[in-house]
């Protein structure tokens, strides 16, 4: 793993959140680096700047200073539409609380990540099977049809997965998936991620609070007060 | 379409089915306002038409809606226009309107036995045409005696033999009339002028010419060779019509300015309120990937299908509204003209576009990660 080349990478990378009188810095000046194929817990207390790292990573927040590197590019140099197109290409987001659409069956959830890639960009990387595969693929063969409110948050949130992966993303970014789980469907949520990794050498950077993540993870890196108290390397 | 569209409409049923009723109602709003000012211009210059007769005389300054004037002339006028080199001949009107039972007031025109010389063919359909001086030398007035047309008779449910009462006389209906030529009601000249106190004077009279290619000519020699009064060449009706309703041009387009209006208030209003619902439902977006050109066009694709509903749907009620309409008055004309279909339909489409903007632009600036904190 250490050989492989980095695909993710932060230099020094900051957010500071101007609160009228009071500045806060969520994240003070992190330099990390995620290696292709490698699964990454990220872990801290509540309000550590987990969530404002994981979101600058994923260009939906801008840093204030700082750059964060996708495959070599800086995203900080890049337009905001230009942050779309990575965001939409090269980035899938699971978020604690699913964030499925309760208008659409599990299928259509799926191929919304789709039909947005397949936009202005025909060619793309359409598949119409793959959908459903991954649907199948997280054991939900059998309920493709039924809407975010006839599943339960486990299935729910194994949906939000297929929908990360649809569009095979070089990484996936997850912010506490299993946070709303219980133990059993925590269980099999982080199954899937584990033997995504394994089966696909999937890059995945995960918030998590559950040890039991961070036991399956390649390392941890751990934050406190909005910097890196341990990247996992040893250094 | 995205299957999001499809979905939110579908979804939102309440919302959707509200914002296509709105679009609608302005369609049929639209195109039942028009259609009834363009049918009733086509219907009146149509019935003039169908006299037969070429140029139409009036007394100097009178409109050619027939009753907004009370001008008239002598009848004397009437021989001395048949003296014109190129007239054939000539028919005398006195023209009045009254209330046959809860209808709209109609025409009644006072005509005699040189009406038909002018061309004109009123067509008995039941009962027999009126006795006129020449037929009947003294016997019209104490007859009274009235043709009504078989749409007024319809609308009315008038019979033959029936009586009714205007001018303080009751009068028998002695025939029914194909509809379509003239007026509504034909009496005979001599009894309505008496009748009103306006005996000897007319409102207009036909003139039919010898050469139907000289009737331009014929008309401008009518206004030289005899003063104070104005002529119409009668395939001119239609245009003279429309240009002595002042205004009629601003107000169709202030019909569709305010159609226009409610469909742009009513898609913004429904839009607003479902991006502000769907906050979060953007916020998923943004992170997907969705560009901001993206979110708009998702949004004002929705606006843009529920809009062309609701002019789909209006076409519907505007036909259904017109056949109600002119079922239950028989009078009324309701002309739904191509043009103005089409028009109206775009109109809708544009209110929904415009009211869709806005609400579009502003769900695309959204912060995502603020819209994903949203509840």
């Amino acid at each position: 793993m250490s050989d492989a080349p980095a695909v993710l990478q932060t230099v020094a990378l900051r957010k500071e959140y101007d609160l009228g009188k009071v500045k806060v810095e969520a994240v003070k000046g992190i330099d990390i680096d995620v290696r292709q194929g490698e699964f990454v817990a990220l872990m801290g207390p509540s309000g550590c700047g987990k969530s404002t790292l994981l979101y600058m990573l994923g260009g939906m927040v801008a840093p204030s200073s700082g750059q964060v590197f996708i495959d070599g590019k800086d995203l900080t140099e890049m337009s905001d539409a230009q942050r779309t197109v990575v965001r939409r290409d090269k980035i899938g987001f699971v978020f604690q609380r699913f964030n499925l659409f309760p208008t659409l069956s599990a299928l259509d959830n799926v191929k919304l990540a789709q039909e947005i890639q397949r936009w202005r960009n025909p060619i793309g990387r359409g598949d119409p099977d793959r959908a459903q595969r991954l649907l199948e693929r997280v054991g939900l063969a059998r309920k493709i049809g039924r809407r975010p409110y006839e599943l339960s948050t486990g299935e729910q949130q194994r949906v939000a997965i297929a929908r990360a992966l649809v569009n095979r993303p070089e990484i996936l970014l997850a912010d506490e998936p299993t946070g709303n789980l219980d133990t059993k469907n925590s269980e099999h949520v982080l199954g899937v991620f584990t033997s995504l990794n394994e089966e696909f050498g999937q890059t995945m950077m995960v918030i998590t609070h559950n040890p039991a993540v961070a036991e399956r993870a390649h390392r941890t890196i751990r934050m406190l007060d909005g910097s890196v108290i341990d990247d996992g390397t040893g250094r | 379409m995205p299957s999001l569209v499809r979905a939110n409409i579908f979804q939102r049923k309440t919302r959707a089915a509200i914002t296509i009723l709105a679009v609608a109602i302005e369609v049929t709003a639209v195109l039942l306002i028009v259609g009834l000012t363009n049918g009733t211009l086509d219907e009146v210059s149509g019935r003039m038409q169908a006299v037969g007769a070429d140029v139409l005389v009036q007394p100097a300054g009178s409109s050619p809606i027939l009753g907004l004037g009370s001008l008239t002339v002598s009848d004397r006028y009437v021989d001395r226009l048949g003296e014109i080199d190129g007239v054939a001949a000539t028919a005398p009107i006195y023209h009045w309107t009254a209330k046959i039972g809860d209808g709209a007031p109609v025409n009644i025109w006072g005509i005699d036995e040189r009406f038909e010389q002018v061309g004109a063919s009123v067509e008995i359909l039941e009962g027999r045409n009126l006795r006129l001086a020449g037929d009947n030398p003294g016997g019209a007035t104490s007859e009274s005696q009235m043709i009504v047309d078989r749409r007024l008779a319809d609308a009315n449910g008038l019979r033959v033999g029936q009586q009714i009462r205007m001018l303080d006389t009751d009068w028998r209906i002695v025939g029914i009339a194909r509809a379509g030529v003239g007026a509504r009601i034909y009496v005979p000249l001599a009894v309505l002028q008496e009748l009103v106190g306006q005996a000897g004077r007319v409102h207009l009279i036909f003139v039919k010419a010898e050469r139907l290619e000289e009737v331009g000519e014929l008309a401008s020699r009518i206004e030289a060779e005899v003063p104070g009064i104005e002529t119409t060449a009668i395939e001119e009706y239609s245009q003279a019509l429309v240009q002595s309703i002042g205004g009629l041009n601003s107000f169709r387009v202030a019909i569709a300015g305010i159609a226009v209006s409610l469909s742009f208030l009513v898609i913004l209003l429904a839009m607003y309120t479902s991006i502000i619902e769907r906050t979060r439902e953007i916020g998923i977006l943004k992170a997907l990937g969705g560009s901001k050109v993206y979110i708009v066009l998702t949004i004002m694709q929705e606006s843009m299908l529920l809009s062309a509903l609701g002019v789909i749907g209006g076409y519907g009620l505007a036909r259904l509204s017109a056949w109600i309409l002119t079922s239950s008055y028989p009078t009324l004309a309701i002309e739904l003209t191509w043009d103005w279909t089409i028009y109206a339909g775009m109109l809708g489409l544009v209110g929904g576009i415009l009211g869709s903007f806005y609400p579009a632009v502003r769900a695309a600036r959204q912060d995502p990660v603020r819209a994903l904190r949203d509840e």
